[in-house]
């Protein structure tokens, strides 16, 4: 686990600098981030501004321009195969093969992962009643509404016991019993010493869940911090996101 | 194209140029190689065309007809992939589009979003064939000396046609096929079209066994039955491929009135049925796709499938294991996938009987002859291997889809990934390319050196399409594109097959020079050809390793540094 030159404080992501440039369009720029062990880091920011370039950076999808992305210490870059093995990664859009059943893509994925078959069937077991999905484990995806489709890929995020979970709009199209069961796990597992990286456009979620949160803003970290610290004094969140990202006078 | 366009086509043509200035120079010139290169292959096809055919009128006698049935065959054919093309590619076009579901919400009218799907089907479908079909014309019109203009009307108002009436046949169809399915269920309506190919199979059969029974190669009469048999023009006189056939051959004997009255009877049937397409889908089109949608998107509910857990059970701890199971399960679940390749199957055993029922009736034992054959045959087994290739390896890589990011976030390496679909694509071709070059070679009576030279040509051909398909595949993907049928139809897609092409003719003029030489040592005209067999041998492993690896290396790359 790398740890500040102190020694002191470990680190399960670390953005260092990291730029991402799409054709001439920064996305992102010099972006540093660090979430600790623990933690749970809410990335906050208007629709373009780079949230899904950050966590796709981290989930080595996409390559930065500059800069590097250390999972537990691992470059996703330089090293994937190990820093791969430590994070689980949830998209914003839940695609799975529409052929398989939930039941097959879980193993599927646990195959990519080298996971062993005893290990699995227990795991996909557990995985699919926590996530109250046992019932449609076994048709098709392409049956599956898109919150079905998102607890089956939450599940797969889960199944390798990774330490990081990177997580980009996991509301999205869950009914409000859905919603409060991942908040539950997320926390659970933030309870438990793993780290998560989410990114999420509702004020109110990011409020609830996160530790601490940072907002992008044209592909920048305009603000980062615990709540108390981003919420300006006698305002709400919203309020001081509205004021950081859209200037004084959109308040 | 500061102004908002009025039409349907501007708009497509606005939405062209937008993603045309979105791509990086790199890109630009990426798809300007590839417009090149498509076009110096039809310059290459119609020169190829053009020596076919002066070659073929350099037979006195049965030159002509010879050459008008290779036209009416190959027409046949191209008429008849049309409109199995146009229904594969319909179901993705016309019915699980999202774009229609867009539309259907917006005030526009049924037959207008028809017509809109419609073109896009057709221009999908179409276009490759067509970078076929205008060479040979084209060829045709400088061997037989026929003006531009011509040329021009044969292209615009007989092939052009021809095209639209199969697109036309092939969402008519498509109609008419899911109200069968949802009356009856998808399995009625899948043996609904086998019956139709059946029968449109027995069809032909039967119309060529009147022509081509010959009962010996020597006899003079017989050669003039079976040259008669081959100037038959009233062959199949309700097909429309058969009107441009014949337009053509007037054309060349300067009976201008009879090609025009054929090319206007082609022109107006098509547009009477465009007409008539346009009734059907004004009163059925919404009826139709919502009833595909109906069939293709139940919900959930009641008792799960039995079987489903078959994929943990034969689950192996191996990421490419489980790739190449996902891959399968996901090729057997999808209907289209192994309806096409039924359909490839079934045009495949076509040919193997027709080359059992040809040597069954020809003396095929003179040496020229057998080799001839033998390398008609070989050129057809790479033919089909670069059409299948095309059609079903190249777009492994772009199925991934948007599933990629699974696969992309997992600790898999890119080159594993790559492994494994050459590994899955390649099993496949060897089993089938292995299979006809057998069977023909126990047909052609075969033996030895021959039969060696067939099977390791056959084998390095397989592996080197394979590695090619997916390659270039992996160049030019399309993850948001769901049908097969048109990720094969996209420039990466004709630029494979038109390299793949060049490969297979390349490969059969580097396997016929030393073959020539050996027939001419075994004739006593010459020493055995050992530097010939050895400049081959060495030509043909070049040839193999760059079209392979080249391709193979340029789309590993290209996969490693993509970002999704």
């Amino acid at each position: 686990m790398l740890r500040f030159r102190t020694g002191v404080k470990p680190i399960s992501i670390f953005f260092d600098n990291a730029s991402k440039n799409y054709n001439g369009v920064n996305a992102l720029t010099n972006f540093v981030l660090t979430i600790p062990p623990g933690e749970l880091f809410g990335c906050l920011g208007p629709n373009g501004a780079g949230k899904t370039t950050a966590m796709k950076l981290a989930a080595g999808l996409v390559k930065p321009t500059a800069g590097r992305v250390l999972i537990d210490g691992h470059d996703i870059q330089q090293d994937p195969l190990t820093a791969k093995r430590l994070f689980g990664f949830i998209p914003d859009n839940p695609y799975i093969y529409e052929a398989l059943t939930g039941r097959e893509f879980l193993h599927y994925c646990a195959g990519l992962y080298k996971m062993e078959l005893k290990e699995t069937v227990e795991k996909v077991a557990s995985l699919l009643t926590r996530f109250q999905i046992t019932d449609w484990a076994d048709r098709r995806a392409g049956q599956y509404s898109h919150g079905m489709k998102q607890r089956i890929v939450m599940a797969s995020a889960f199944l390798h016991d990774p330490k990081v979970i990177l997580v980009d709009e996991p509301m999205i199209g869950l009914d409000p019993a859905a919603m409060r069961m991942v908040k539950k796990v997320l926390r659970d597992f933030v309870d438990d010493g793993g780290s998560v990286f989410l990114s999420t456009h509702t004020l109110t979620d990011a409020e609830e869940l996160c530790d601490r949160v940072g907002i992008i803003h044209r592909g920048s970290l305009v603000a980062c911090g615990r709540l108390d610290e981003v919420r300006r004094e006698g305002e709400n969140l919203e309020q001081s996101y509205m004021a950081i990202t859209q200037g004084e006078n959109a308040l | 194209m500061s102004a908002f366009p009025k039409t349907e086509l501007g708009w497509r043509l606005r939405a062209l140029w937008g993603g045309y200035k979105l791509d990086s120079w790199g890109v630009r010139i990426g798809k300007l190689i590839a417009l090149v290169i498509i076009l110096s292959f039809s310059v290459g096809a119609t020169y190829f065309f053009q020596r076919v055919f002066r070659s073929l009128l350099d037979l006195e006698g049965i030159g002509e007809p010879l050459l008008w049935r290779v036209i009416g065959m190959t027409m046949t054919t191209v008429f008849t992939m049309l409109i199995v093309s146009n229904l594969i590619t319909g179901i993705a076009t016309l019915f699980k589009s999202n774009e229609i579901i867009y539309l259907m919400t917006k005030p526009v009218p049924i037959k207008k979003i028809f017509f809109n799907q419609f073109s896009d089907n057709l221009v999908y479908s179409s276009w490759s064939l067509a970078v076929l079909g205008v060479p040979l014309i084209i060829a045709w019109g400088t061997t037989f000396n026929i003006g531009v203009l011509t040329i021009i009307g044969i292209v615009l108002f007989g092939l052009w046609p021809m095209i639209v009436l199969s697109a036309v046949i092939g969402a008519g169809g498509l109609i008419g096929l899911i109200f069968i399915a949802r009356k009856n269920s998808p399995k009625v309506a899948m043996a609904v079209v086998f019956l139709i190919i059946a029968a449109a199979i027995t069809f032909a059969g039967m119309n060529r066994s009147r022509q081509f029974v010959i009962e010996g190669a020597a006899r003079s009469s017989t050669i003039e039955r079976y040259v008669s048999g081959l100037s038959r023009e009233n062959s199949a006189p309700l097909v429309p491929s058969t009107w441009l056939t014949l337009a053509m051959r007037a054309a060349s004997r300067g009976d201008h009135n009879r090609a025009l009255f054929l090319i206007g009877l082609l022109s107006l049937t098509s547009l009477v049925w465009l007409r008539w397409l346009a009734v059907i889908a004004g009163k059925f089109y919404y009826d139709s796709w919502v009833a595909f949608n109906e069939i293709t998107g139940q919900k959930a509910r009641g008792e799960p499938s039995t079987g489903a857990n078959r994929f943990q059970k034969g689950f192996f701890p191996n990421p490419a294991w489980v790739m190449l199971r996902k891959d399968l399960l996901q090729f057997a679940r999808s209907p289209s996938q192994w309806a096409q390749f039924l359909i490839l199957i079934a045009f495949l055993i076509i040919y193997l009987l027709n080359l059992i029922y040809v040597s069954s009736r020809f003396n095929f034992d003179a040496p020229y002859w057998k080799t001839l054959v033998l390398f008609l045959n070989f050129s057809f087994t790479g033919f089909i291997l670069a059409t299948l290739s095309v059609r079903f390896v190249f777009p492994l890589v772009s199925l991934e889809g948007r599933g990629y990011w699974a696969v992309k976030s997992a600790p898999v390496t890119t080159r594993l990934l790559f492994l494994e679909k050459f590994a899955l694509a390649f099993i496949v071709f060897m089993g089938l390319c292995e299979l006809i070059v057998s069977i023909s070679s126990h047909v052609l009576h075969v033996r030895g050196s021959m039969m060696l030279l067939m099977t390791t040509g056959t084998f390095l051909m397989g592996a080197t399409l394979t590695g090619l398909a997916i390659g270039m595949g992996a160049v030019f993907p399309d993850f948001k594109e769901e049908s097969p049928m048109r990720i094969a139809s996209t420039p990466g897609g004709v630029l494979t097959v038109v390299i793949s092409l060049v490969y297979v003719g390349a490969m059969v003029a580097m396997m016929a020079w030393p073959a020539r030489g050996y027939f001419l040592y075994l004739l006593g005209r010459s020493p055995f050809p050992t530097d010939r067999v050895m400049w081959s041998l060495a030509a043909i492993l070049l040839l193999n390793a760059l079209a392979m690896l080249l391709p193979l290396r340029a789309g590993f790359r290209a996969m490693a540094s993509r970002d999704i």
